[in-house]
């Protein structure tokens, strides 16, 4: 990759244009020192993944420094990709659409692996992971993320899923046992109506609702709910169909309709505020909200290494617990799990260093400290039990650690996101209207996705 | 446009007229009113004050625990970076739409172009286009050049307001005496020097018009930086506001004070426009021609 | 406008006309040439582009990525039948109706109006305040209306509830916050309007005894109209543009009550990828404004029959 010379065009245009020119870009060094030697380039979420733009750093430069030691002859050339979750991928949608800007390595979205191997841009890693010790440790359905077609393209480097939180000072207060084992969704409604019955300023419960954090919304609301239910399918393989319309959806859309309709939940402006998802953390550690849909991230916020906010007592006031099955039907844990993963491009021109390049960021020590900086939790089942991840956020990352295995994985099409986004509708008009019925809400979304998609892609389960 | 706002109207209002009852009511009602629609005005920027300064900022406008730190931090490495980049994508947009308007708005006004009405019907339109359908497009021809970084970015930015900038330029010249430009030409002066000498002085406002229009578009560009921009070093203002709002911790102090910091160079560009340019330089006369 | 610059305008050009009528002026296509060039390669093509991409099935990733097609009347066929699309063609005609009209003939002529006759320190005040408003880059304004409309912001403050005002009026808040970004363009455009106003005209008027509120209406609208309507037009091109301010306060939402059609042509290439039917929903906006540059061009052109100046945008 030629390094585009700022400096050269600049010098065409007025003495105004260039005064500043000098005082603006530094560029990029990397590509220009690494004339004769070969540059492999990484791409990453710079706000989004890690906890603070600083780990970010600290990471991502620890991996240069190691890879550049363990190969002279090579550059990493960082590339990181601000904004959001849709910002990353949208950037490296447009990246990947020229083999001139591809970057060779990317940290990809789980979600949105199936869209990547599809489109050609992705190298299948099968032939390198059959060697990997590693790889063996990575629970199947993890393993499964980034095959597409009967190949893999992507390998894991930390994954989210979903716990209940509660606040054990509250649940005392209000006469509420303490440790705390909801078994079904019925278990976790009687007790915010004893919340609210007895703490009337209280909010009983958060859980997302609405569209403005996007598909994280589902992943960190609604999903977990969903794969707890009797009827759990998203995308059905046989017929090729949207579901729309299932016991299961009715089930999730009903605890909403509770939750929402009996004045359980937090306040609108919160729950659809753009940084909605992260707003439950400060709200557990000020007390103001007693049961939390949340994610496995929140224990290592509140440490005093991250600080989002800072909670020296967290351990001490918020319990935390796996989300039951609807009914209690075995295993009684629901979660959903998505993460990020590592890609190599189908057109790097030295796969060889590109797959050390993930061999090295997959060591242990690495997703360690990725999994503490990021709020993931390891895929690797032998890396979840070392003392370094778990004390790091007790006992958050242990409970956190053991529903992994269980979680379910959102349907990898680009159609998924149409889908989603009709749930967030459907959630989004219980949350705000509290009047609407479950059959309106199941209507909302499928009107939304039959809309998105055509009538002919979507169908009603029984 | 930049015009003081005591030149708004033309110093004819003085304090309470004389013992006069109903134009002592009416002098309240005029400036009460105003007043009113000031304050409404001020009101939304309440906040950003507050939570600059404020240790504990959230959404919701509170007296704040004061603390400098926000604003400490947002004025230095990174922040301080992204800032000088906006400055230079904003100075090569306005120098682009700037050079090229006032040829092309020369070019429009005084010289015979064929369907040059038909033209400025297509420039004008091409206003109201969002950027966002061109954005792909766009970037695959960066992509193919290497081009995708602050300079060319700024060009792009430029282009984006150049249609403006021509058609406020064209107006402005329009209103320029032709028989200055007749008594240039007969004392053998090229076409050039016509332009830079005698046409560029004379509709000068209607040039610092345009070019202002261009920086202040360039200044608040939000998706172009955002997807040609991807050496994370040369991020623009926007960017680092769109980070920390969708950053993992939101640091609304931080957002509130930064986004002071960025907004401040257009209005210092205000206060120091409005004032040379007090009595001439209007947008109002531009658009009108 | 002004008549002794239209005459002399309209004689010069004229004669200028009269020799170089039917041959091609080589020096003034070359000075028109950088900005043509400027304007075909960075803007027209890729709008051009768009057009074409709007008929494929380009998607941002996924397999028609790299390898898209033409499919015909395809995306049209799903377009007519989308019934987001004519909700979001409805909420653009909102927005635009309310900010422009509203924004323009209320309170930017208000505030001009009103700065004729105010005290200079108060004037001076409210100018810069206005002012700075407009000049705000948009993403500082998107989110000071956020702040301020927001449960425990200013404007709830105000009501004396917590209640969410921007998630319980969200077209009306999005609309005052244009029209709040707006309305100092329209106020400096208007009183130099304003200005060109003859004082013998409303002199005249006040001899005759008439009110101000009669002289405002009689005398000085109807020489205002054309200002006006330029204004008005203008604003409608400018907020049409202004992706930047919905985007980030409400995204679209809540459910879809602000997904005017930038936001749902930005929604549907970037979010879910289809690119192909965001660029069409984007040539809709392009044929908006093209209407719309139409009549700014129909309005703002002298009626007086006989009289067909070359500048007609003047």
């Amino acid at each position: 990759m030629v390094q585009y010379k700022p400096r050269h065009l600049a010098s065409s245009f007025t003495a105004l244009a260039m005064g500043v020119g000098l005082l603006g870009s530094s560029g990029i060094s990397g590509r220009a020192l690494a004339a004769d030697k070969t540059v492999i380039s990484v791409a990453y979420g710079e706000t989004y993944v890690f906890d603070t733009e600083d780990l970010t750093k600290k990471w991502w430069n620890g991996v240069k420094a190691e890879f550049e030691a363990k190969f002279p002859d090579a550059t990493l050339q960082l590339v990181p990709i601000g904004g959001g979750y849709d910002d990353i991928t949208n950037k490296l949608s447009l990246l990947y659409r020229s083999s001139r800007t591809a970057p060779d390595v990317a940290q990809i979205a789980t979600p949105v692996i199936g869209q990547f191997s599809s489109s050609g841009y992705l190298l299948p890693l099968d032939s390198y992971l059959a060697d990997e010790a590693w790889w063996k440790q990575f629970p199947k359905v993890i393993q499964g993320e980034g095959v597409f077609q009967g190949k893999t393209y992507a390998v894991n480097t930390g994954e989210n899923d979903s716990q209940l939180y509660y606040n054990m000072d509250l649940f005392k207060k209000a006469g509420l046992p303490v440790p705390w084992t909801p078994h079904n969704w019925n278990d976790i409604l009687n007790a915010a109506r004893t919340i609210k019955a007895k703490l009337p300023h209280i909010i009983p419960v958060w859980l997302n609702a609405g569209s403005s954090s996007g598909d994280n919304g589902i992943l960190q609301g609604a999903g977990n709910l969903l794969a707890g239910s009797t009827v759990p399918t998203i995308y059905d393989k046989k017929t090729q169909k949207w579901v729309v319309d299932s016991p299961g959806l009715r089930e999730v859309l009903d605890f909403y309709h509770s939750v929402y309709s009996e004045g359980m939940g937090a306040n609108l402006s919160d729950l659809f505020s753009p940084s909605a998802v992260t707003i439950p953390l400060t709200l557990i550690a000020q007390g103001k909200v007693a049961i939390t849909f949340g994610s496995n991230y929140y224990g290592g916020n509140w440490t005093k290494l991250i600080c989002s906010p800072c909670w020296a007592d967290a351990t001490k006031v918020a319990g935390v617990v796996p989300i039951p099955t609807v009914d209690g039907h075995s295993p009684d844990i629901a979660t959903t799990v998505g993460g990020w993963d590592f890609a190599v491009s189908a057109s790097t021109k030295s796969p060889h260093y590109a797959w050390e390049l993930v061999k090295l960021m997959e060591s242990d020590i690495n997703q360690i400290n990725a999994a503490n900086w990021a709020g993931f939790v390891p895929a690797n089942q032998l890396i979840v039990k070392e003392p370094a991840f778990v004390d790091f956020a007790p006992p958050y990352n242990a409970v956190s650690a053991q529903v992994l295995p269980y979680g379910v994985i959102s349907p990898a099409s680009g159609d998924y996101l149409v889908w989603s986004h009709g749930l967030q509708e459907a959630t989004g008009a219980l949350a705000q209207h509290p009047n609407t019925t479950v059959d309106a809400a199941i209507g909302v979304m499928s009107d939304y996705v039959s809309n998105q998609l055509d009538s002919s892609a979507v169908e009603t389960l029984k | 446009m930049i015009q003081s706002a005591s030149a708004v109207a033309d110093g004819n209002a003085g304090g309470p007229p004389i013992a006069d009852v109903k134009k002592t009511r009416e002098w309240f009602v005029t400036n009460g009113l105003l007043a009113i629609i000031g304050l409404a005005f001020l009101a939304p920027m309440l906040w950003l004050a507050l939570a600059a300064v404020d240790a504990n900022a959230g959404w919701a406008l509170q007296l704040p625990h004061f603390t400098l730190a926000n604003l400490i931090a947002v004025t230095r490495g990174d922040y301080l970076q992204a800032l000088l980049n906006t400055l230079e994508i904003s100075l090569v947009a306005t120098g682009v739409s700037t050079i090229a308007g006032v040829f092309g708005g020369y070019a429009l006004s005084r010289r015979n172009i064929p369907l040059s009405d038909e033209l400025m019907v297509g420039v004008l339109f091409l206003t109201g286009i969002p950027v966002a359908i061109m954005i792909v497009p766009v970037f695959e021809v960066f992509a193919k050049y290497d081009l995708l970084s602050l300079v060319p970015t700024g060009v792009f930015l430029g282009v984006t307001s150049l249609p403006f900038a021509l058609w406020l330029i064209k107006t402005a010249i329009d209103a320029v005496p032709k028989e200055l430009e007749e008594a240039a030409t007969i004392e053998r002066a090229n076409i050039l020097q016509v332009i830079l000498h005698v046409t560029v002085p004379v509709a000068l406002p209607g040039i610092f018009a345009a070019a202002i229009y261009s920086f202040i578009n360039a200044w608040g560009a939000f998706l172009p930086p955002l997807v040609l921009i991807s050496d994370p070093s040369q991020a623009t203002g926007p960017l680092k506001i769109y980070g920390l709002i969708g950053s993992a911790a939101v640091r609304y102090g931080d957002i509130a004070a930064f986004s002071i910091v960025y907004s401040l160079p257009v209005v210092v560009l205000y206060i120091l426009m409005s004032r040379p340019f007090s009595g001439g330089f209007s947008m109002g006369g531009a658009v009108k021609g | 406008m002004r008549p002794e610059n239209g005459e002399r305008r309209g004689w010069w050009k004229s004669s200028a006309a009269a020799d170089g009528e039917q041959q091609l002026d080589a020096v003034g296509i070359l000075l028109l040439l950088p900005a043509t060039l400027l304007l075909v390669v960075m803007f027209i093509g890729p709008v051009g582009f768009a057009f074409y991409l709007g008929v494929t099935n380009i998607a941002l990733v996924g397999p028609t990525a790299q390898h898209f097609h033409f499919t015909g009347l395809k995306n049209l066929h799903r377009l007519v039948n989308d019934r987001l699309f004519w909700e979001s063609l409805k909420l653009t005609a909102i927005f635009l109706g309310a900010s422009a009209v509203v924004g323009v003939t209320i309170i930017g002529m208000a505030l001009a109006v009103l700065m004729q006759h105010a005290v200079t320190w108060l004037r001076t005040v409210v100018g810069a305040i206005v002012v700075v408003a407009w000049m705000l880059p948009p993403i500082t304004a998107a989110l000071l209306w956020y702040a301020f409309s927001t449960t425990g912001g200013t404007l709830s403050l105000l009501s004396g509830s917590d209640s969410d005002i921007l998630n319980d009026f969200p077209m009306t808040i999005v609309c005052l916050a244009n029209i709040w970004s707006t309305a100092g363009f329209s106020m400096l455009v208007l009183s130099s309007g304003l200005r060109t106003v003859p004082a013998e005209v409303l002199e005249a008027g006040k001899m005759e005894g008439a009110s101000r509120w009669q002289i405002f209406r009689s005398l000085t609208l109807p020489i205002m109209r054309p200002t006006i309507v330029t204004n008005v037009l203008l604003v409608t091109l400018l907020s049409l543009a202004n992706f930047s301010l919905i985007y980030i306060m409400t995204a679209g939402g809540p459910g879809n009550a602000t997904n005017i059609l930038p936001i749902y042509s930005y929604q549907q290439a970037f979010q879910f990828n289809k690119l192909a039917y965001g660029a069409l929903l984007g040539d809709v906006v392009v044929i908006i404004a093209t209407v719309f540059a139409y009549l700014y061009v129909r309005v703002s052109r002298p009626s007086r029959a006989g009289y067909r100046p070359q500048g007609k945008l003047a």
